[in-house]
């Protein structure tokens, strides 16, 4: 990387540096993410000016530096007590916070059906791994239902079978058994590719592949001086969801020979998690800006300008050392454009909570993913 | 209500999941059925729910010569009662089926069906209607003129044709429409060079085209410079904002009879803001909210917008001979203060008062389960009495706000004190910890609304000590 570039145009070079968003509803932190230094949390809040850099507080200092919404108060001593500096611990402390109703009970109602339907993908994830190693492994003689799955019973059943085809991959069927549970556990938020409805990974890139269409379009048609940040969005967007793709194809190769995957699993399943932990890192922070968007098209075109600079100030472009060769040139390039052509952002950074903008940053948490 | 009426009603609460483009291959698709039959009840009861995404979303209607025939008025229709006083500057909807109907009669079937066909022939996003627009309009303003004309020199056709049109109020908009005609190739061509409505802001380029119309309305035909204030005020998102672009088109030496026009701009301006003002008193009154949670909260931040809009118009006013002008702005600021009180300060105690002693059934719908349309009003209640907080003072509500919210924090205290007292008193079980949790959560939330973030935290951390505290295992 060439120093000089890097450090006038600085941006985090890797995901963990960047940090993980964290959906707060405090209008002057929007965009903001946590990161782990040393043992410490950190807040990396995005310049509100548009200017490069980001400001990076120390956790514990956040309520006494902004005056907070209740929300942000009880989800920032969430996040401090366990750790987290992930997409996934993040998410897992948002929905606990959000389901106690305060950021209001639309998005209290969307957190309590999201935790739900994690739930039943683990159910639906076993049964299609089940059914994909029963099939693969008997060349279709055998037979598994969704009941297999459902109770107890149905799993000692489910065990039978796969004690009948575990000889082909040298182990016994016990520990077949745990090793398609222990991978169901890792694609919990992917899912498989022949799953009629996708889990939330698989779902937010179709989302983002959507806004990068739809934003795009805007920014053909829109005849403002932001047009040209949306065709930026638009192109971050489909340069995210196509890395994710890839990515994706990654994860789901190992489904294609379960036999090699279960039989060399110790290597199998550190990959496969490796390559969900870097898709839930990349898909990481797009839930906002595409509820902003999803609300925003129905909006007059001067509000849809407003989103169009609101968005493109936390874009989440992909850390430069995560991607290689013209990909790269390609990312450090929207970074330089993006500074160009964002502004500053007076609303978003009075010192007191504005309601409106709190309502805004509550609604987009409802539609969340 | 009959199936179908509430079918309509139920599609108009999720019309707003419906994605845009989806939204415009409906919308296309009822207008086909609706060309040539502006009777169909189905298809106009389906594209008056969709009214409002409409005016928002803006697809690219199916073109009728109906609807050719209206473009350049659009932006001035009303939806005010037929019987309402003729408004200066506005045209009622209601005027143009009667009016297009007695067009189709002077210029006959076969002029009309040629023009359906030549607009057929058009591609679905031909952007410029201006060439088929300059066949049709003059065409009508020349027969609109003649029965104006007639109608003024002869009291019984003017009593014919006044009913023919739904009133006299209706007959003083087929004269505006005949005004609009006379020039409307320029108003249209005006149009299709801005931006859409409502215009926020306009460029150097948007001021130049607006003083190219002038001049070119001054060059043919002078007396119609009115029309063009009437189609720039309904266009722009601030009426008020009208005083400072016709100085900017004069600081490009475009001014033309602009100049001349002051009184009637002021007019005009000051009748827009009021009617504004009036269509928010209809929806109101109308009691429809059609499932909406943010009655309220919408209600509010239109009133601020409107604040912002009279004081603008104030300042533009001041030094002028718009005394009388400011006044009526002023008269229409203290309906609004009127409407503040009693939609948004008002009863907002009352209201909560009744969600806490219900709050054991309440709590649950708080914290999203179930249906939570109940909670969301109180949450609409509380955020709209916030966002008038920014305005109270200026329309001298700043006590009745401020005690209003002092008697729901009070409220809402002596709820929470109670409750920490129960508790303490009677301890808890782990079975009925969580209801608890969930009442203080909601009690927290109704604070922060009203009282803000440190108060409300305050609770949240006594109220969960008092559970930790008294929690027993079994």
């Amino acid at each position: 990387m060439d120093g000089a570039v890097s450090k006038s145009f600085w941006a985090p070079p890797t995901f963990a540096e960047r940090g993980a968003s964290v959906p707060f509803t405090t209008p002057i932190i929007v965009g903001s993410r946590v990161r782990g230094h040393y043992d410490e949390l950190e807040l990396v809040v995005p310049n509100p000016s548009g200017a490069k850099g980001n400001y990076i507080l120390g956790w514990k200092s956040l309520p006494e530096v902004f005056s907070l919404t209740v929300h942000d108060r009880v989800l920032h001593r969430a996040l401090d007590e366990a750790g987290a500096s992930t997409p996934e611990a993040v998410r897992g402390a948002t929905m606990r916070t959000a389901a106690t109703g305060l950021a209001g009970p639309a998005a209290a109602k969307q957190a309590k059906a999201l935790l739900k339907e994690q739930e039943d993908f683990k159910l639906l994830i076993q049964f299609s791994l089940l059914l994909e190693t029963v099939t693969q492994l008997s060349a279709g003689q055998l037979q598994i239902t969704l009941a297999h799955v459902q109770s107890e019973t149905g799993r000692q059943q489910a065990k039978l079978i796969l004690a009948r085809v575990a000889h082909k991959v040298n182990i016994e069927g016990n520990e077949l058994y745990a090793r398609i549970e222990a991978w169901s556990d890792l694609l919990g938020p992917i899912g498989t590719p022949k799953l009629t409805r996708a889990p939330r990974l698989r779902r937010m890139r179709q989302r983002i592949e959507e806004f990068a269409n739809s934003i795009g379009g805007w920014s053909e048609v829109d005849k403002s001086e932001h047009a040209p940040l949306g065709g930026l969005a638009s192109l971050v967007a489909r340069e995210t969801a196509a890395l994710a793709a890839e990515t994706f194809a990654v994860a789901d190769a190992y489904l294609e020979k379960i036999d090699k995957t279960v039989a060399a699993w110790e290597k199998s399943q550190t990959e496969i998690g490796d390559a969900i932990e870097r898709i839930s890192w990349m898909l990481d922070g797009w839930d906002l800006l595409v509820a902003m968007w999803e609300d925003a098209v129905v909006k007059a075109p001067h509000e849809q300008q407003a989103v169009v600079q609101e968005l493109a100030r936390i874009l989440p472009i992909i850390p430069e050392e995560e991607v290689t060769g013209a990909r790269r040139d390609k990312i450090r390039e929207i970074g330089v454009q993006r500074r160009k052509l964002v502004k500053p952002m007076e609303d978003w950074v009075t010192g007191t909570i504005d309601a409106d903008l709190r309502t805004r940053l509550e609604k987009y948490k409802a539609k969340a993913a | 209500m009959t199936d179908v009426t509430k079918a309509l009603g139920d599609l108009s609460q999720r019309l707003s999941q419906i994605p845009e483009s989806t939204l415009i291959e409906i919308v296309w698709a009822l207008e086909g059925k609706r060309a040539g039959n502006h009777t169909d009840q189905t298809a106009l009861g389906l594209l008056g729910q969709f009214r409002p995404r409409l005016q928002l979303v803006r697809p690219n209607r199916r073109m009728s010569a109906k609807r050719l025939f209206a473009m350049p008025f659009e932006d001035m229709l009303t939806n005010a009662p037929k019987t309402q006083s003729k408004i200066i500057g506005k045209i009622s909807r209601n005027v143009i089926d009667p009016a297009w109907d007695m067009m189709v009669d002077k210029l006959g079937r076969t002029e009309i069906e040629q023009l359906e066909t030549a607009i057929r022939a058009m591609p679905k996003n031909h952007a410029s209607w201006l060439e088929l627009g300059a066949r049709l309009w003059p065409q009508c303003a020349k027969e609109m003129r003649d029965i104006v004309t007639r109608a003024e020199k002869n009291v019984s056709y003017r009593a014919d044709i006044t009913p023919k049109l739904g009133g006299p109020e209706m007959y003083l908009d087929f004269q505006d429409i005949t005004d609009v005609m006379e020039i409307a190739v320029e108003v249209q061509g005006m149009r299709e060079a801005l931006p859409p409505k409502p215009i926020v802001a306009l460029t150097d380029e948007d001021i130049e085209s607006i003083g190219k119309t002038v001049m070119a309305v001054d060059a043919r035909m002078r007396q119609r410079a009115p029309v063009l204030v009437y189609a720039l005020v309904a266009r722009l998102d601030q009426p008020t904002e009208i005083l400072s672009i016709f100085v900017r088109v004069a600081e490009k030496g475009m001014a033309g009879s602009t100049g001349e026009l002051a009184s009637i701009t002021t007019e005009v301006m000051v009748t827009d803001m009021e009617q504004r003002f009036e269509e928010v008193r209809r929806s109101i009154a109308s009691g429809s909210n059609d499932g909406k949670v943010t009655v309220r909260e919408d209600l509010a931040k239109e009133i601020e917008h409107h604040l912002k809009g009279i004081a603008q118009g104030r300042e533009q006013l001041k030094g002028q001979s718009g005394a009388a002008a400011s006044r009526r702005l002023e008269r229409v600021k203290i309906k609004l203060k009127d409407v503040v009180n009693s939609n948004i300060i008002e009863n907002a105690s009352k209201d909560v008062s009744a969600v806490l002693a219900d709050i054991g059934r309440l709590a649950a719908k708080a914290a999203g389960e179930g249906d939570i349309g109940e909670m969301q009003l109180v949450e609409d209640r509380l955020l709209a009495l916030q966002l008038a907080a920014k305005y109270a003072g200026e329309l001298g509500l700043d006590k009745e706000l401020k005690d209003e919210i002092k008697r729901v924090e009070t409220q809402i205290d002596g709820h929470t004190g109670r409750l920490f007292g129960d508790i303490r008193s009677r301890g808890l079980t782990v079975e009925n910890r969580q209801d608890v949790e969930a009442e203080l959560y909601s009690s927290v939330r109704m604070l922060e609304l009203v009282v803000g973030a440190d108060k409300a935290e305050k609770t949240l951390v006594e109220g969960l000590n008092v559970i930790d505290e008294n929690t027993r295992e079994q």
